[in-house]
């Protein structure tokens, strides 16, 4: 795969130990890493720690990046398998703190696409997120897996499949499953109240 | 129809969902943590600039996971080798016992001379044939034939030492008690048929002491004197490759026939 001019570089001065190449290397991709590692782990403590990690995985092992990917897919492999193994490694704790969390205190809205959204459909759309999320924690890793991926980080079927290492048709068919057992937890906790 | 509506009811939920999952809001990172990741990238620097060899990285002629397992390989093939070696060259027999231990060693070779160990050869087929052979039957020398002599000259082994080399026959090595046992009759025999030097006798009985590894030989001596033949009882003790006459406290001296 062909990288950008500025790209291919920039790789080359971070290879030769260059940090400012770095830092501008990673600048691209830092954020959609750090939202991946929170939608994962769930604790804002736990992704700055795993992103921390893995930005050093990468600076160590930039000299095996080999082009056949794009950079950033590179380091969101890199992410993803750092949040397995710090999963792995805290599975038995107690994780208390979330994200989700509604905070009282503060008013957030979400914007649902083509409705504009009164106060009082704004509140229901917070509270159908967060049930939504909830659900979301209940799926199988590789299942939720995809879905934060794909629905929520938005990452193209080629991108989690080079993220994932697996077919683009496995990608596909576990994010069907995946959105249909989502649906079905969702439905069946609340079977008097329609999504 | 109920079925297709059920379908298109799902897809709707599904994309409903979607939809909200997709609206997720992106979080932007703490401040401080650019800081904190520089920190961090300088201390990897500088720890990968003066990071040692670790001693445990496989480098070389042994990183390669065949070239250790052919280590193995070869190392449990030496030591087969060298176990099958040690039991074949009898390492591992068993030790012998005091009992025989005076057979093997001073009993045979150790206290003889080499002009007695030639004589033993000599000896040795006498004792085979005449006084071992049957001894309650008699035991006189005399009486032996021509014949037999021929025939036990043939049985003579060629090297004179065998019959004394008791520790390396391999009966005996292998715990072969009655082995030595025999190898030292012999000699004693031998050396009471010299202590005779000739003279007629009768054995009576012959003790082996476990204990002390003494040979008692009981005998009755023929004497001829100028007008009867007179016997004489007396013990011959053999032990640590020398024989000799036990003192009897009454020697009696009785006459058993007369001419």
């Amino acid at each position: 795969m062909d990288l950008p001019q500025d790209e291919a570089q920039l790789i080359e001065k971070a290879k030769a130990g260059d940090p400012a190449s770095f830092e501008l290397l990673i600048e691209g991709c830092k954020t959609k890493a750090y939202n991946t590692a929170l939608r994962y782990l769930r604790d804002e403590q736990d992704a700055l720690d795993v992103l921390q990690e893995s930005m050093i995985k990468v600076y160590r092992h930039l000299g095996q990046f080999n082009s056949d990917s794009k950079f950033d897919t590179w380091v969101y492999r890199i992410v993803v398998n750092t949040c397995n193994d710090f999963l792995r490694k805290n599975q038995n704790r107690k994780n208390t703190d979330s994200i989700y969390r509604v905070r009282e205190e503060e008013e957030t809205t979400f914007d649902i696409p083509d409705r504009s959204p009164t106060p009082g459909e704004a509140l229901d759309s917070k509270e159908t997120m967060r049930m939504i999320l909830e659900c979301l924690e209940r799926l199988d890793k590789d299942q939720k897996e995809v879905i934060v991926l794909r629905d929520i980080q938005g990452f193209s079927y080629e991108e989690i499949s080079d993220i994932l290492q697996c077919s683009i048709g496995t990608v596909k068919s576990r994010i069907n499953r995946a959105r249909h057992k989502l649906r079905d937890m969702i439905v069946e906790q609340n079977k008097d109240r329609p999504v | 129809m109920k079925t297709i509506d059920k379908e298109y009811i799902a897809d709707q939920q599904i994309d409903r969902i979607v939809k909200i999952l997709h609206s997720v809001p992106e979080e932007s990172i703490p401040e401080g943590f650019d800081h904190r990741l520089r920190a961090a990238l300088m201390s990897e620097m500088t720890h990968s600039n003066h990071q040692p060899v670790s001693a445990t990285r496989s480098t070389g002629f042994f990183s390669s996971r065949r070239m250790r397992i052919g280590m193995s390989l070869a190392a449990c093939f030496v030591v087969g080798i060298l176990s099958i070696s040690m039991y074949n060259s009898g390492m591992w027999d068993p030790p012998i016992s005091p009992g025989t231990e005076l057979s093997g060693s001073a009993g045979a070779g150790g206290i003889l001379s080499e002009e007695e160990m030639a004589s033993e050869a000599d000896t040795y087929v006498e004792t085979e044939a005449g006084v071992l052979g049957d001894p309650l039957d008699g035991g006189i020398v005399e009486e032996r034939t021509e014949t037999d002599d021929r025939a036990l000259e043939e049985k003579v082994d060629p090297n004179p030492q065998q019959p004394m080399q008791i520790t390396s026959d391999p009966v005996s090595r292998h715990g072969g008690q009655f082995a030595e046992l025999r190898d030292e009759q012999i000699l004693y025999f031998s050396l009471a048929e010299r202590y005779l030097n000739g003279q007629q006798y009768e054995l009576y009985t012959y003790t082996w002491d476990l204990r002390t590894g003494e040979h008692r030989f009981s005998l009755l001596v023929w004497e001829t004197g100028t007008e009867a033949v007179t016997g004489r009882s007396i013990v011959l003790v053999g032990t640590r490759g020398e024989i000799y006459e036990e003192q009897q406290p009454d020697e009696s001296i009785e006459p058993l026939r007369s001419d």
